[in-house]
């Protein structure tokens, strides 16, 4: 606690709840009140300090909130026209075509590294790489342009990789996987192979086994998360880890609207969702969203199948609920937060899944 | 008073521009566009203190948060985002202005800095404290420009004497020294029978 009764005006003056106080942003009206009742003698010290203050005001520019609108907008614009520019330099572009959006077996996937997973595992993985295979001899793609660069691969796949990226892999892939090292960025376009598709990121690899997905991995970032957006993903660590039960890898699979995040603390994988869900079937909505009287499971059966994401509920208490309302196209987690609200549920994401806490409806 | 109703309207949370700042670092250009609204007005106003033509100040903004977001996938976390701005923009608007002037300028020098303090007089009616309050607001405008800069940083951005330290290129004991030395000449242009008066005040 600090000793206020001992303190001289420009003690006052230059304490931060004080200032606070005399400029009207403080919460401790009542403690300078009581102070005051308690400490007559400090008045004067405490006069002159809210005098000094109060003249260290400056008056505030003319600004009105439109001119800051349109200078926000005119900066959303610009770096909007630079990615377009960039882009449009490439005539396949690829993951902007509606179809590759839902039908595409693996559309996005997004991992972020952090500096000591690339640091410590990807040097030693290229130490022993290079040992086994006697200089395998990588290529490697940086991208230091503002703009996307566009590679393929020797198997046909091909890579659009973003700004401050690097990408190792195989002039010719040989062997039983095709296997590519990623710091930053990526967009894949992955051709169907028996042999599978490797993004090594550090300590954690994504398996795929064809067509599209973009992996994310800069050095910057404390955790890895892989995003999933269509198809069928398989994330693992490649550290073994000993167990009571024996040494075992850790490895979750993805399917569309589930991530993993790999925590660097913890070290290990855990399986969340995707931060934004999308609609993976739309024509599973027949009704456009609108609920008459529908009961809260029919409704919940109906988010299950367009966003291919499990609920769990118990279908007994949830039995009397019935929703009247109409959605349309707010995120997933503001049409739960919504059908919580009508029917006094709650939910969580645990596991890849939603889970439904409800006390039942009159 | 305009001036007051700007102030009313409260700044950003820190924890919330923090989040705003790790969501710009993963790529999300509209967190940073965020940011940019939110800090606009302190933004703006620091600018013109440091140079009065507004359209370059608008234009300096404009090309920061560009630059911003160039390099979002390698910037690092910042302790506090709302400081680090004012310090980019300083930065940017003292290298844009050794251009136009030739001459170089840097955090440490001697540039102008602009400021009119203009006492709030909210709920102040008593003839004499107007006049002590002009006092005030005189003395305040004699001081030399980096004590003018110190306090504006301190009562009208709100820094921490940290960030101030940091913003001005100095260190931390020469800012409490500089802080020191203002207040006490301030202190000088209206100590004279004040006291007696002040104790009536509260009396009453």
């Amino acid at each position: 606690m600090k000793k206020y009764e001992e303190y001289t005006t420009l003690d006052f003056v230059k304490d931060d709840a004080f200032r606070d106080w005399v400029q009207g942003n403080g919460r401790d009206e009542g403690f300078w009140m009581h102070f005051l009742q308690q400490y007559p003698e400090k008045r004067a010290d405490i006069r002159q300090a809210e005098f000094l203050i109060r003249a260290m005001n400056v008056e505030s520019e003319s600004l009105s909130e439109k001119e800051i609108r349109n200078e926000v907008n005119r900066f959303l614009e610009k770096i909007n026209t630079v990615a377009e520019k960039s882009v449009s330099e490439f005539p396949r572009r690829w993951w902007q075509r509606p179809v590759y959006q839902f039908a595409a077996a693996i559309s996005i996937l997004i991992i972020a590294i952090s500096s000591w997973l690339l640091n410590d595992s990807t040097k030693k993985y290229f130490a022993v790489e290079t040992k086994n295979e006697v200089k395998s001899s990588l290529a490697e793609a940086v991208n230091d342009t503002e703009g996307p660069l566009m590679l393929t691969l020797d198997d046909g796949s091909s890579v659009r990789l973003s700004p401050h990226s690097r990408l190792k892999y195989a002039p010719k892939f040989t062997g039983e996987a095709r296997q590519v090292f990623l710091t930053g960025e990526a967009h894949f376009e992955v051709v169907k192979k028996t042999q599978p598709f490797l993004v090594q990121t550090g300590n954690v690899t994504t398996k795929v086994l064809g067509t599209s997905f973009v992996v994310r991995a800069y050095e910057a970032d404390r955790r890895v998360t892989v995003q999933v957006r269509s198809g069928k993903v398989s994330v693992y660590t490649n550290e073994k880890q000993n167990t009571a039960s024996g040494t075992t890898t850790k490895g979750v699979i993805l399917t569309a609207n589930q991530a993993a995040v790999f925590e660097e603390k913890e070290r290990q994988l855990s399986k969340t969702l995707v931060v934004q869900p999308i609609l993976l079937r739309p024509e599973v909505i027949v009704n456009q969203f609108e609920y008459d009287e529908t009961p809260l499971s029919q409704v919940i059966k109906q988010l299950e199948q367009a966003y291919g994401i499990h609920f769990q509920f118990d279908n007994e208490v949830l039995k009397n609920c019935k929703i009247t309302a109409t959605l349309s196209n707010e995120s997933l987690y503001d049409k739960l937060n919504l059908l919580c609200k009508i029917t006094g549920a709650t939910y969580e994401i645990v596991d890849g899944q939603i889970i439904i806490d409800a006390q039942g409806c009159q | 008073m305009k001036a007051d109703l700007e102030r009313m309207k409260p700044r950003p949370k820190d924890k919330d521009t923090q989040q705003l700042w790790r969501d710009y670092r993963t790529g999300d250009s509209h967190a940073l566009a965020q940011l940019m609204q939110v800090h606009y007005t302190d933004l703006f106003h620091w600018g013109m203190r440091l140079c009065s033509e507004r359209e370059l100040v608008k234009d300096c903004i404009q090309e920061l948060f560009i630059s911003l977001w160039q390099v979002h996938a390698t910037i690092s976390e910042v302790e506090n985002v709302r400081a680090y701005l004012l310090k980019a923009l300083k930065t940017r608007l003292l290298r844009e202005l050794s251009k136009k002037h030739n001459q170089l300028y840097e955090l440490s020098d001697e540039y102008d800095f602009n400021v009119v303090f203009s006492a709030d007089m909210r709920m102040i009616e008593d003839e004499y404290e107007v006049y002590q309050l002009k006092q005030l607001e005189k003395g305040l405008g004699e001081l030399p420009q980096r004590q003018q800069e110190l306090i504006y940083l301190r009562f009208y951005q709100n820094l921490s004497y940290d960030q101030i330290a940091e913003n001005m290129q100095i260190g931390r004991q020469s800012l409490y020294n500089l802080l020191q030395k203002a207040l006490t000449s301030l202190r000088k242009h209206w100590q004279v029978g004040l006291n007696g008066l002040f104790l009536l005040l509260w009396v009453r």
